[in-house]
């Protein structure tokens, strides 16, 4: 028989090579090539047991005897990697000597009973599909690694919305914590601003209330004396009364937009403040059109100038010289009102001059950064008009349109 | 000389090469490479003063669209289901190998090991650690936190699961 030699020569032209093993799992048969897929050291040893030369068979014993006794027809494993780099299927069926497949006393004998294993090299295809497969994993990777970013971002965007909140409420409660400590600073200067004012009349009244004591135990007090020293007393009241009204006007937020007479209000606040400013020799001087009337709110619109005049007088605190000077003028400019406040207080940095209304914007230790900032939104937001500010010869100079 | 198959198996890219890679020639790459069929390596050790040549199969991971072939679980002596601690679906699907190696080796002692400890912190590694040993104490003689770049428990594992086939 050629068998053999016929099997040699189809396996030679195709990616097959086979073995034959008998019931003892010794090889008995095999093609030439079929080394390449046996295991190096059991060659060296001259092994012929199946479990040393295929090591993948290595606990299918029960498998490999359920097809010998044709309990089971065949067994594959596929992929099976063999060094240096090839893939392997491993077809394993059952088979018979030929020449005794016909005579039926042997045809049950286990001594005729045989395993063929084909060995199909797959390395062509493993490769292909290897790469398939890696690209197919490294994109569900990916996708996977993008949900899960996905998911991280939708917890993230939840707690930061957790976190924008908290720090609103934060920043809320800091907002009314400086707005009532820019209060308590407003009254102070509003209680020092009445002090000023308060101080005159009450020098004279003190002196008159002397006066009329000492001619009263004099025996000097006469009607006329008394009835003129009493009026006195009373106009003093009067002004005293009168200052604390105006304070409490100018303070009180105005209810509705009215019309108002520019130079009129200013004139208000700058009687209340002359005396404090002349006291620190910051010299005061309303000029300009006193018939421009204005539709807006008059005590929002004095405190502006009044935050106006308050930083003026703050810069030339830091650096106070001979001639402070405080100028307002008042005029109509293409059919608007233009009121212009301007210092020589020296003028404003130029790196924070674009940043002068921001809120919480100040250069002052004790300063709140809101004066400036509510003064802008009075003119602009309540009022629909304009507040600006740029540096002039030696100062600063702030405008108000209307 | 003793033979014992050891097989890993699990999800994709969950490392089980990596830590064959590591315990066989103590090496490590971060470039993954998926694995096609089943690669077989061999290291001999000595286990309760017994000589043991461990045949560990690598075998491919499971995907969605393709299972694991059982044929390739045949035998085994022990097994190590590879699960990754930065992705929560390969521990879900333990279970799933679970059944597969019962399915052929009943017996076979049967690892967990929760691999790339060295992608999350130690807390975050210790919940899913307690949560898997709640699931999984019943199934699994041991469960590790393993990670191949690092080394950490990745001997202790083979040789722990090579001692459970004696």
């Amino acid at each position: 028989m050629y068998t053999q030699n016929i099997l040699n020569a189809i396996y030679a032209n195709h990616l097959y090579e086979y073995c034959i093993i008998d019931q003892n799992f010794n090889v008995i048969e095999h093609s030439d090539k079929v080394f390449n897929y046996y295991s190096k050291d059991a060659l060296k040893e001259t092994e012929n047991s199946i479990f040393d030369l295929l090591p993948e068979l290595f606990g299918m014993e029960v498998q490999l005897q359920a097809i010998l006794d044709g309990v089971q027809t065949s067994l594959v494993i596929p992929h099976i990697f063999k060094e240096p780099d090839y893939y392997v299927n491993i077809l394993i069926h059952a088979g018979e000597k030929e020449h005794q497949k016909n005579i039926s006393h042997s045809k049950h004998n286990p001594q005729n009973k045989k395993l063929i294993l084909l060995l199909e090299n797959v390395t062509e295809m493993t490769n292909i599909q290897q790469r398939v497969i890696q690209i197919a994993n490294e994109k569900a990777l990916l996708l996977q690694e993008l949900a899960e970013k996905n998911k991280q971002l939708q917890i993230f965007n939840e707690h930061m919305q957790e976190l924008v909140d908290e720090e609103i409420k934060k920043n809320l409660e800091k907002q009314k914590m400086v707005e009532l400590q820019s209060r308590h600073s407003q009254m102070g200067e509003i209680i020092g601003m009445i002090t000023h004012q308060w101080k005159q009349p009450l020098n004279a009244i003190n002196i008159i209330a002397n006066v009329l004591k000492l001619k009263y135990h004099k025996g000097t007090l006469n009607s006329n004396v008394f009835d003129s020293k009493i009026d006195t007393l009373l106009k003093q009241t009067d002004y005293m009364n009168e200052t604390v009204d105006v304070f409490q006007r100018f303070f009180k937020p105005s209810k509705e937009k009215v019309e108002f007479n520019l130079f009129k209000t200013i004139h208000i606040i700058l009687n209340l403040l002359e005396h404090e400013y002349a006291l620190k020799h910051i010299h005061l001087v309303l000029k300009g059109d006193q018939a421009i009337s204005v539709y807006g709110y008059p005590n929002e619109y004095n405190q502006v100038i009044l935050a106006i005049l308050n930083n003026a007088k703050d810069a030339f605190l830091t650096k106070p010289h001979d001639t402070m000077h405080i100028g307002i003028s008042i005029e109509n400019k293409d059919g608007k009102s233009l009121v212009t406040v301007t210092d020589n207080a020296g003028g404003i940095s130029e790196d924070i001059i674009d940043n002068i209304f921001d809120l919480y914007m100040t250069t002052k230790s004790q300063g709140s950064g809101l004066g400036l900032n509510i003064a802008k939104s009075v003119i602009e937001l309540s009022m629909q008009g304009k507040l600006s500010v740029e540096n002039v010869e030696n100062g600063a100079k702030f405008s108000i349109v209307l | 000389m003793i033979n014992r198959k050891i097989v890993l198996i699990g999800d994709y890219s969950t490392g089980k090469t990596s830590l064959i890679r590591r315990f066989v020639d103590n090496q490590f790459s971060d470039k993954y490479l998926s694995t096609i069929g089943v690669k077989i390596s061999r290291k001999n050790i000595l286990s309760s003063e017994i000589e043991l040549r461990l045949m560990i199969w690598d075998i491919e991971g499971g995907t969605e669209a393709k299972p694991i072939n059982n044929t390739y679980l045949i035998g085994a002596h022990g097994c190590i289901i590879v699960a990754d601690l930065t992705r929560k679906q390969t521990i879900e699907n333990i279970n799933i190998y679970i059944k597969h190696i019962r399915d052929i080796s009943p017996d076979a002692p049967l690892i967990i090991a929760l691999n790339k400890s060295d992608c999350l912190e130690d807390n975050d590694t210790k919940k899913i650690l307690q949560t898997v040993i709640e699931t999984y104490d019943d199934e699994a003689s041991h469960i590790y936190v393993t990670s191949a770049k690092s080394a950490n428990g990745v001997e202790v594992m083979f040789n722990a699961l090579a001692e459970n086939t004696l």
